[in-house]
This record gives C-alpha cells, structure tokens and sequence, in this order.
C-alpha cells in the first residue's frame, strides 16, 4: 500500500507529486474558461450518484463542489465498500471517458455536491474547433491513465 | 486549507505559538530536567518522589492527549535538536542497520529500564539521575550526528513506543516545531503526520514495521501488569522478577496474535484494544497515585473512581475515533494516483459564475442541471446523456415532449407553431416540446409526458363542417397526411378517415432519420404517435398499401391490395423520392438514397455487412451534411461533395458557409466543393458475397474534373423530387407539383393536396412546418360547406436547421440583401467561431443566418414571421445587442 503520500513535504516532494496527477497544469486561465463552456454543471444531494457502476456514459467529471465517494464494484444486494472519498478539484470518469467501457465502481455525493461534466460528444466539439485543446486533453488524459498504471504495476 | 486536506501534515497545521516562545519553553525544559538531576543527587527522596509520582504518571495521559506537545517540549527532543539548530550536526543518514533495528531498540531499552526500577531506578536517586543524564547526553550526541531527529527521537528513543501507541489519535493536535524545515530523515515520521504516522507504519510494505509495533502493543499491557502486581526484590528474587515480566509479556503477545488469527478485524484495530487496556491498567494503578497530589482534604476514593472512569471513557472514545481514522485512511490510500484540475483558481471562479442560475430537476433519474439562462430543455437534457428523441429542434415535428411537472411558467413561451404541435400530439396540458422550450427559472420536468384524456376537447371550436362529407381518404401517411387527418377529425367529428401509407410505419421523424444510421436504438423512439392514437381519432390506418389508381369521377381509390375506398373527398399527401440524377454506376451495390427509415436502415445494415471504411455524400445540403456526420459517427472516412463553391447555399452565405465547412473539416468530415460526380466504379470483384447481389460493388467515385476518390458506399443526397405518378394519372394539373390554390385544392374540387406534393405558387419547398400548414388548410377546406373554408394558406417563411453536434445553425428567410432597400447587419465572434447575420428590408427583417446563437433563433424567426418593424433596435443590433430577439419569446 502507498502511504508515502501522507509524508511528502509541501515544498519540496509534493509539487511533484501535485504537478504529476495536475490534469492540464499548462492550461492558462482563458483555456479553462473556455473548457468550462463545454461542461454541463450538475448538482448532488446526499448519496445521489454521479457515476452509477456499469454505466457507459463517455464522460468524465470534474468535482467542483463537496465531496463525492468511490466505492468499490458491488453485487447490488450488498453494501457497497468505499474506497476513498474524492475532494473539490478532482476528476473522476476518465476511464470510461477513454475506453467506452462499463464503470467499475460507484460514485456517490456526500452531502451537497457539485460536479462538471464534460461529455465524448463535448470533446468532439472542442476537437472540431479547437484541435490543440483537444489533442492535449487526450494526451493528459492518456498521461494519468499510464501514471496509474505505473503505481499499480509498481504496487505488484 | 486544513478542512480540504483528510490528513494534514505539520506544514499543513496552524503553528500554536512563534518559534521563539517554543525554544524559550524548550530551555526551560532542559533547566528542569537537569535541576531534577540535581534534585536526584542532592535531595534523591524529594527527586524520586517529584519524578516517580509527579511526572511519570501523568507523562502517558499527556501523550494520550496532546502529544505533539510533549514532542515540542521533551527535554530530550530538545538537546536531540540542538546541535542542529546551530548547525553543529553532521547530518547523517542513519545506518541501515539502526534505521531497521532502531525501534526494536527503543522497545528493548524501555522494557529493560522500566522494569529496572524495581530494583534500582525507583530508589536510588544517583542512579537514576545518572540515567537521565545518559539519556539526554545519547541525544545530544545522536542528534550532532545523525540528520534531523532520525538518531534519537524517531528511533532510539525508550518512549517512542509508547507515543506511538497512545499518540495516534491525538485529542488535541500540536504541530512539530522544531523541523524547520524537514529533512526528511524518517519513513512514517510521527512529527511530520501524527494522526497517520502510525497507522502508515501497520500498513507498511515492509512487514516489519507493522510486525515491531504489534510485538509491543501486545506485551504491553502483560508487561504493566506484571510491573504493579509483582512485589518488588528482595521479596522476589531479581532473576524471577525479569523472568516473571517476560512471561507476563508473552502471555499478553500471546493473546494478541491469537486474537490476530481469529478475530476479523484488522490488525490495527487490536492494536488499539490492547493500548487502550495498557492505558487503563496504568491509570488504574496510578489513579491512586495521582490521587495524593491532591490536596488532602478531598478523600482520595473520590478522585480514583471518577479518574478511572474518565480514563475509561477516554479510551472508549478514543478506539471509536481510531478505528474510523482507519477507514478514512484505507480509502485514501486505496487509490494513489487521483487526478486534479490544474487549475483549481479557474475551477472555483467558473463555479462561482454558476451561482444563481436556475436548476433543472430531471425526473426520475432525480438529475439536477444547472442551465444557463435561455437554454433549451432539449439541449440541456442531450448534453447530459439523458435519453430524448430529437427532431426538428424547431418545434414542429413532435420527437420530443416533455412534462413540465412543475415551474411551466419559468419556461419561455409557447410559439404557435409549438402550440400546432402540441394540439397534434394531444397529449396533457402540462407537456412541452422540448427543443423550443427555454429555461428562465427553477422546473422540474419528466421525460415521459403524460398520457391524455383530450380527444373530446380537441375538436376546433366554431369550425363547420358539410354532414354531406362522410368519407375522406388521404393517401400518404408523412406528416402532411397524418395532419390533414388530425384536422379532418377535429373539424368533422363523424366521417370515415382512411390514411393509407405505402411505408411500414406509423409516422416517424423523418427528420432524425439520419439517427437510424449510427444511433442504437433502430425505429424505437423514433415514432411520433402512439399506435392508439389512430383509434382514438378514429382513423383508419393502411400501412404498407399503395394505392394504386383513383377513379375521379366515381370517386373511388383502388389500392395494391384490390380493395376500392370511395371517398367523398381525397387529399393528396404522397409526398416526395430522392432525386438521383443520371449517373454511371448509380446502380453498383452500395450506392444509396436517404429518404425513409428504411433507407437508413438498409445504409446501417449494409456498413456492418460489408465493413464499410469510406463514405461520400454527394450533396452538400442539409440532408447531406447530417448523413455525412451519420456516417462519421458511425466510425466511417466521409468526404461531402458539394457542386456550388460553399455548402448550405441554400441557407447560408460565403463567410457562414466557411464557418461551417471548418467546423465539419475540424471534426474529421472531409468537405470537397466544385465537385461534381461524373461516374461510379465497381471493384470489379469475384466474392461471392457480391455475385450474388448482382452486379459490382462501388469503389470509387470519380468527378467531372478527373479527380477520384475511393469509397465503400456512395450516398446520393441530391434533392428531392415530388411523388406525382398518381396525380398524373388522376389527369390532375401537374408541374413540379400538384398544382394548388391557396385552399390547397388541386384543379378537382374535392380533391386537395398539401406538402412534398403539392406546387403552390410554382414552388414546391419541401420542408415540414410547411406541410404542416399545408395540411391543415386542406382539412379545413375539404370538410368545410362549399364557400365557407375558413382557412387560406399564406407562404410560411422557411426556417431550416442543422441537426449535427456542436452546431446551432439556423437560417431564416432571406439570407442576402438584393435591391436598394435592403441591408444586413453582419457580426462575426471568430474566437467562438459564432456568426450572426440580418437582412433587413427597410425596417423590417426578413432574413437571418444564425449561427452559434442559438438563444437568439426563435425570436428572429418570429420577427420575419410577423414582418415586425424594429428601427429602434437596429443601433442595438449593430452593437451586437440581440436581446431583443429572445425578449419576443419570453
């Protein structure tokens, strides 16, 4: 399990740590508003779910408000495990996003939540109008997915 | 910060006091310890007394509640840290060996110095200052070598496991002040992050650091016990005591693994059971104790008790906040890469710009959208993947009603072609259309409208119908048919209806066909009216016939079927066919038309069967554009061809067509223009497959200027043409259409024809809301007395729409000024490749390209409609100010 984490020094490890899992860190100000005009916004009360296990949704959310918990794949008889509880600026969804496939796991509002979502059908405007936004979100979105890989497989 | 962050470290944390008043507090520490060396050597029963019973006792209650406190202020911690603040500390990395040993170290010298005092420590002063000063003195010297506090304090040190234990859940946090900054000399450093310093260590990849800290947790309280309840040597013999407190230990160890192995619960968490009784033994030994300091008119066995007790429930709570920690701290720890927005400044603004506008409640799903003012539901509703038929997105076509369950009036208003559309559909007075309507405020809505109980107040109040009519036959069931048989019923309440289709279906969105083609869900959602509708209007519905001649003079229809239908009066509604022109090779396998569903279907079937990879469209009009995205949606290479040197001439001028096409080109759709098919080649293949189709598969288009582009299926979106075999042989009066007058009667006057079909006014237009009012003018006029129709059909300005993604294109009327009297207004938004152009003749508007504004469409095609005069606006619409427009919807 990878505690390190919890001990990486803010000035020194962390904005490494903070600049690798960054989604767009080199977007200016101006970028991200104009991203944001594909985003639809979407509100969450307590245990509303952003992101139902098995959904196919190709969209991939951005936490604006609030929290929002992840819980683990689940037979619908049981209940769910959580796995970790996501914060304000996280995003969430990028791997249906990418690969179309069935969601894994749940998520679900703690309390009153807001989320963005920014759909496959968003992208295909924003690649229509603007390749350069769009060939980066895909390469950062691409980049995350392999840094996940690399913990996983460095887990192993 | 601190509230956004589940386990904040110490940089992280509020500082209680400045540096200078710790270091002060530090001195002073340091002074007392040595003072009570002095005390030890001088005065050893006042020093014993003042250590043994003053200070140890309450050293584990203040690791159990502040900790960091006592981290700050040891007098140990803060010799450790002194040659480091002057900078005399060599700084080195601790030896491998004590950096995996040091704990088991620290382990060993406590057991062995506390349980020491029972033979030497708790009665010799000397002996116990010399200790003291040992221990300060190793400290010292460690921390002169070693980095940081890795020499002493996170390693070595006799109290460090004990801090662990009770300090990893600190009631009240006090932030490490001496690492200024840190080094970094320690895995799973307490001083860096108490309240998971511990449980990181039991989570540890290495085994070991979980393993050390269970072995002492576990001997604990075994080890406690057996300090206060052996009699102190000589009653015992020193080797049986040492002897008895290893077997008290190993008893204790012993039931800790034992319970590891049979109890499912994580290891921490007995971790936490044992230091809680080792906690509660010791204060239930040293309530008594502690009890004496008191003064001593309170009776002792009022303070023990209540002490216990307190001391009880102190732990209880404790457990219960350790053991959720531990939760919180698995979920953190289960994913470790959770990505961030890198600009979380942009984040919160944009969210912030969000507050205030009005909130959309999706029922069932329970979806709440935040939507921008003059949205319309249907967007909202597609953008966020929630499943809506969609049509025209003007409002005409029926594909998507949605019950307003509550908010109706924070919607815009109801436009009369939406009001058309509603009265069509009969459904309950709370239901919308919902490309048209535009959210204002707060509404709930549902997507399944609700069903009606209307037909009886359906009927078109005042409207006379001739009791002489009793059979009227509509051959075509498209939207003209099943109109002009909606008005029929609502003006004549006991005719005979016949509508009779040649296609299989009950009326679908032919307008959405393009859907068929990459969509999922084939002809589901694609019908406009339920099936009971028909029985409801008592209407008889062929489906699948073709009526295949009228006698006009018997008044009779003969169908494919043989049967005969007289009819009193007969509307033409048999609409229109693609037009394919003659073209070389338009008969290979996988060249196609796109007129009907079936069409489509056959498009979708035949792009699965054969592995389709490259598609042209030759047409570059709106059907062709939204086949080509069909097609690109669909996975497959598309070029448009387009004759003209812009596409949409029809609707858009020279800098809007460009617009578009470099959106199209954007999204991948390849765009030639001044490109005309001149032939089709086959691929000249032997596949069986193919042979048994008859004839070659296409391969290639090429065009007149020689160039060829390679294709698997070619789709001719060419136009349409009228359906008019039929009419000619009624010996109708025929041009490009039936030819109708303004009551939509054909040269026979109980014959009428209305929409693809018929030719008013010498054009034929093509486009359903003019069917619609064609339709609805040749009801009124075929069941009306003779003389007394009360409807006249009047040009309806045609309002087209793209139906592609990312595209809000409408153009309206006029799309180019022509003659002295008419201007434009003409706006461009490059950087949000919007466009906006109004053609004005004199004052009045009378044409418009829109496109990115979607807000702005129905509100200017409602001023070309009505032929508004809008010379106060003008300024406004020059300056880019077009609210005007939206303010006429509201």
């Amino acid at each position: 399990m990878n505690t390190a984490t919890f001990f990486d020094y803010p000035t020194l490890a962390q904005p490494a740590a903070i600049e690798a899992t960054a989604f767009l860190a080199s977007w200016s100000h101006s970028k991200w508003t104009k991203f944001f005009h594909y985003c639809q916004t979407l509100r969450f009360s307590d245990g509303d779910v952003l992101i139902a296990q098995g959904s196919t949704d190709r969209a991939f959310y951005l936490i604006a408000q609030g929290q929002f918990a992840v819980f683990a794949p689940h037979n619908p008889e049981r209940q769910p495990r959580r796995l970790t509880v996501m914060e304000a600026g996280a995003v969430v969804g990028e791997q249906t996003f990418l690969d179309s496939q069935p969601a894994i796991g749940e998520v679900r509002a703690i309390g009153e939540a807001e989320a963005l979502r920014f759909s496959h059908d968003a992208f295909a405007i924003l690649a229509a109008r603007d390749q350069e936004m769009a060939h980066d979100m895909l390469f950062d979105l691409g980049r995350l997915v392999s840094l996940r890989l690399r913990a996983l497989m460095a887990e192993r | 910060m601190q509230s956004q962050v589940p386990f904040p470290n110490f940089m992280q944390m509020r500082q209680w006091l400045p540096l200078w008043v710790w270091h002060g507090i530090r001195i002073a520490s340091v002074g007392v310890a040595l003072a009570l060396c002095i005390t030890l050597i001088v005065l050893p029963d006042w020093g014993l007394y003042l250590f043994w019973r003053v200070l140890i006792p309450l050293v584990p209650l203040l690791f159990f509640v502040a900790p960091g406190l006592w981290r700050n202020i040891c007098p140990m911690a803060a010799l450790n840290q002194t040659p480091r603040l002057f900078e005399m500390t060599k700084g080195l990395v601790l030896p491998q060996w004590l950096k995996e040993y040091g704990y088991l170290i620290g382990i060993s010298l406590f057991l062995a110095l506390v349980s020491s005092r029972k033979v030497l420590f708790n009665y010799n002063g000397p002996a116990l200052a010399i200790l003291i000063l040992l221990l300060l003195g190793t400290a010292f010297v460690m921390g002169s070598l070693f980095k940081g506090k890795s020499g002493w304090c996170s390693s070595i040190c006799p109290l460090l496991p004990v801090q662990r234990i009770y300090g990893q859940t600190p009631f009240v946090t006090v932030p490490n002040s001496h690492c200024q900054p840190c080094v970094g000399c320690t895995k799973n450093c307490y001083d860096f992050n108490p309240p998971v310093a511990y449980l990181a260590d039991m989570y540890d990849d290495d085994r070991h650091f979980a393993a050390y800290r269970k072995l002492f947790v576990g001997l604990f309280p075994g080890f406690i016990l057996a300090f206060y309840t052996l009699p102190n040597p000589p009653a015992i013999p020193i080797l049986a005591m040492y002897g008895y407190f290893v077997l008290y230990s190993l008893v204790s160890v012993g039931l800790f693994f034992l319970a590891e192995s049979t109890v499912k619960v994580t290891a921490n968490k007995l971790t936490v059971l044992f230091g809680a009784v080792a906690l509660n033994l010791y204060y239930w030994f040293n309530a008594p104790v502690l009890a004496n300091l008191l003064p001593t008119a309170i009776p002792t066995t009022s303070f023990v008790w209540p002490f216990r007790l307190l001391i009880l429930g102190l732990t209880l709570f404790w457990i219960y906040r350790t053991w959720q920690k531990e939760t919180k701290f698995v979920e953190q720890t289960v994913i470790p890469l959770t990505a961030h927005v890198g600009a979380q400044d942009s984040l919160v603004s944009h969210q912030a710009s969000m507050v205030g506008n009005p909130e959309v409640l999706i029922a069932p799903e329970g979806k709440r959208i935040v939507a921008t003012k003059g949205v319309t539901l249907l967007d909202l509703i597609e953008q966020n993947g929630l499943p809506i038929e969609a049509g025209c997105r003007m409002g005409v076509c029926g594909a998507d009603p949605v019950c307003i369950v509550d908010g109706m009036g924070n919607l815009s208003k109801i436009s009369s072609d939406e009001r058309t559309t509603l009265e069509r559909l009969g459904l309950a007075p709370n239901t919308r259309m919902a490309c048209v309507a535009r959210v204002r405020g707060h509404c709930k809505v549902s997507l399944t409208p609700e069903k009606p109980d209307l037909f009886s107040t359906s009927f078109i109040q005042g409207a006379k119908f001739d009791k002489s009519v009793e059979k009227v036959v509509i051959i075509g069931n498209g939207i003209a048919g099943v109109t002009a048989a909606d008005h029929v019923r609502r003006r004549h309440p006991h005719c005979e209806i016949h509508l009779i289709g040649r296609e299989r279906h009950h009326l679908y969105n032919r307008m959405a066909i393009t859907r068929l083609i990459y969509g999922r869900s084939a002809m589901q959602g694609l019908y406009l009216l339920p099936e009971k509708w028909y029985d409801d209007y008592n209407i008889t519905c062929w489906l699948n016939t073709q009526a295949t001649g009228v006698d006009v003079d018997g008044q009779t229809v003969t169908l494919g079927t043989g049967e005969t239908l007289p009819y009193d009066r007969l509307i033409l509604t048999t609409g229109s066919s693609a037009y394919v022109p003659a073209l070389e090779g338009a008969d290979l396998t996988g060249v196609f038309v796109l007129r009907t569903a079936e069409d489509a279907m056959s498009i979708r079937d035949f792009v699965q069967e054969r592995v389709c990879r490259q598609a042209v469209v030759a047409g570059g009009g709106l059907l062709g554009l939204e086949a080509a995205y069909g097609l690109h949606k669909l996975g497959l290479e598309v070029a448009v061809l387009e004759r003209s040197g812009s596409l949409l001439r029809r609707q858009l001028d020279d800098r809007s067509g460009q617009i578009l096409r470099n959106y199209l080109e954007g999204m991948g759709i390849q765009i030639v223009t001044e490109a005309e098919s001149a032939s089709l080649q086959d691929r000249r293949t032997t596949r069986h497959d193919d042979s048994r189709l008859g004839g070659g598969r296409i391969q290639q288009v090429t065009l007149t200027d020689g160039r060829t582009l390679p294709c698997d299926l070619f789709l001719i979106c060419a136009g349409i043409r009228s359906n008019l075999t039929l009419a000619q042989s009624m010996g109708l009066t025929v041009k490009r259409g039936v030819v109708v007058d303004e009551q939509m009667r054909t040269n026979r006057p109980e014959i009428f024809a209305a929409g693809d079909v018929a030719e008013y006014k010498g054009q034929v237009l093509g486009l359903w809301p003019i069917a619609v009012g064609q339709a609805e003018v040749a009801a009124a006029g075929a069941v009306a007395p003779a003389g007394q129709a009360d409807k006249t059909y009047s040009e309806i300005v045609p309002v087209t729409m793209l139906k592609v993604v990312g595209v809000d294109l409408t153009s309206i009327g006029v799309i180019g000024a022509d003659g002295p009297t008419q201007s434009e207004i003409v706006l461009e938004e490059q950087e949000e490749h919007r466009y906006r152009k109004l053609v004005l003749d004199g004052n009045k508007v009378i044409g418009a390209i829109l496109l990115g504004y979607p807000t702005e469409a129905a509100g200017v095609a409602e001023a070309v409609r009505q032929g508004l005069d809008v010379s106060k606006e003008i300024d406004a619409f020059k300056r880019g100010d077009w609210r005007w427009f939206v303010s006429l919807m509201e």
